[in-house]
């Protein structure tokens, strides 16, 4: 017992505790630190719109924008349409995790699978994502469905690929120490395999999220009747430009909370702090 | 039962270029004794580590066989527990799952694996840190887990594959020290590799020199027990000049060539 605390190097501190204070520095506060040159642009901005050189409906001025995002946030629309765009993403989300995490598992497990699957997959790969609109259309029609196969296609890669190369490149020496310790073929993929390639799936997991969320958008303006995409769409044709712009606002904010929230909470409660963040 | 023999071993691999083979092993026999403390020393490169892993059944010899208690290796084994150089301490395990895991992989239950396990910890001097991930360890302390965790499914044998090379020296002594109380405490048969002769002399019942690659064995000292455990006793210069030359003239071509 001597001995090993002559070695503890840091050992105490323990788990962080996630309270609304900290979360609002780490993700409100703190990156406002930065945000000088953000502000700088929205002056720019605001002094070339109030110049009148172009347009209102081409270039409304910032304060615009920020009357109409409190507008439509008091009617609802804009609350409604978040919800709905969330929902199919959450969705189209699921769907792609459902079928990439299992697929790419078994593209770094098997041999026997990858070589026969493996170039299907990089044939449909390049394929972009808003490509797939006009078969989605034509099978599904305007809608739901259409987005969610959209969503499924262009967000399952990321996921898909990450997976993969996590199980392919774990380290050796722990397959190894599995085996010294007569582990079994499903406790080895259980409780090593796949903890040791969660690296891996989670930043893939994020980088699918991401695409889900962007590709939803697009798909909307494309292939729907409802949502933040055929919002800013449907502003567009009013020729409401600060419309179309505190929606895309929107879309960014909503993106990266959601992502960073989310994914920043996986990895601390997994990899980082099990010192494995990649 | 559990001595090991090694009949006829040897080893090789194919060439980078994938042209034909080489010898990385030669044809080698080696009979361990139950309980011994067996070291084997060797230059980088010498097959020691390829030896190794066909004892624990990582690897297939190319020639002959080696028996574990009359029954011949064919895949790991939990009675043979192994000690990584590298840890590979699980990092998404606490300490007490590490040293756990391999009892429940027997279907050991929770609660009786758990308490095994702290025996262990406890043995290599680390309660306390049940619930710790190894990542907030020190080197000397994730080793430890590990030989733990080797340790808990009662193996008759340990291997260890250089197991405190990346360890400072005054660490490395007390481990050293540690392991071979754990040996006298646990009676295990242990075949430790390691390619330095001072540590060699710290823990060996006998120390088996190989020689530079094609590995054969060159020199095979019986240490007088008890021994003092100090290499630098003066009853130990002798033998550790004998090592010294044998390990010296394994490399000496290498360094007159440049």
């Amino acid at each position: 017992m001597s001995l090993a605390s002559l070695e503890t190097r840091r050992t105490e501190g323990g788990p962080v505790k996630d309270t609304a204070l900290k979360l609002f520095l780490q993700f409100i506060a703190r990156p406002l630190r930065h945000l000088w040159l953000l502000a700088a642009i929205v002056i720019a901005w605001h002094l070339v719109a109030t110049s009148k050189i172009y347009p209102p409906f081409l270039l409304p001025s910032p304060e615009a924008v920020v009357i109409s995002l409190i507008e439509m946030t008091q009617s609802g629309y804009l609350i409604q349409n978040i919800g709905i765009s969330l929902g199919r993403q959450m969705t189209g989300f699921a769907l792609s995790v459902a079928f990439a995490l299992p697929v790419g598992v078994l593209l770094g497990y098997s041999k026997t699978f990858r070589e026969p699957v493996q170039p299907i997959l990089q044939l449909l790969y390049p394929i972009p994502g808003l490509a797939w609109v006009p078969l989605a259309i034509l099978w599904f029609g305007i809608g739901v469905e259409s987005i969610i196969f959209v969503i499924f296609f262009s967000s399952i890669w990321p996921l898909l690929f990450n997976t993969q190369a996590g199980i392919t490149s774990i380290n050796p020496v722990y397959r190894r120490a599995a085996l010294a310790l007569g582990t079994s073929q499903w406790r080895t993929f259980t409780r090593v395999i796949i903890p040791a390639a969660l690296p891996f799936i989670i930043a893939g997991l994020r980088l699918t999220y991401g695409t889900s969320w962007r590709v939803i958008v697009g798909a909307e303006i494309l292939s729907a009747r409802s949502g933040l995409g055929f919002m800013i769409d449907n502003a567009r044709g009013l020729l409401r430009g600060e419309e179309v712009i505190a929606g895309m606002i929107t879309i960014a904010i909503i993106g990266y909370l959601f992502e960073k929230i989310a994914f920043d909470l996986i990895e601390r409660a997994t990899i980082k702090k099990w010192g494995m963040s990649l | 039962m559990a001595d090991i023999i090694i009949k006829n071993v040897s080893k090789s691999f194919p060439k980078p270029d994938g042209k034909g083979t080489f010898l990385a092993l030669s044809p080698t026999d080696i009979e361990v004794r139950e309980g011994e403390f067996l070291c084997i020393l060797g230059p980088s490169g010498c097959g020691k580590t390829t030896l190794l892993n066909i004892i624990a059944g990582f690897e297939k010899p190319t020639t002959g066989e080696v028996l574990v208690g009359g029954k011949p290796v064919k895949k790991p084994g939990q009675e043979r527990g192994y000690v990584f150089q590298e840890y590979a301490l699980f990092p998404w395990m606490t300490v007490a799952e590490n040293a756990a895991f391999g009892l429940r992989n027997l279907g050991v239950g929770v609660t009786e694996a758990n308490a095994k396990a702290a025996e262990y910890l406890k043995l290599v001097g680390l309660s306390g840190f049940e619930a710790s991930y190894p990542n907030r360890l020190s080197g000397g302390m994730k080793q430890r887990v590990a030989i733990a965790r080797a340790l808990a499914p009662e193996p008759d044998i340990l291997l260890l594959d250089e197991p405190f090379a990346a360890l400072d020296a005054q660490t490395r002594y007390l481990m050293q020290i540690e392991l071979l109380r754990i040996q006298r405490e646990a009676k295990k048969t242990m075949v430790l590799i390691t390619h330095s002769l001072e540590e060699a002399i710290v823990l060996a019942d006998r120390v088996i020199v190989l020689s530079a690659r094609p590995g054969r064995i060159k020199l095979i000292e019986e240490i007088d027990h008890p021994h003092t455990r100090n290499p630098n006793d003066p009853s130990m210069t002798e033998l550790r000049y004998r090592l010294f030359q044998a390990i010296a003239d394994e490399i000496a071509p290498v360094g007159a060539a440049a």
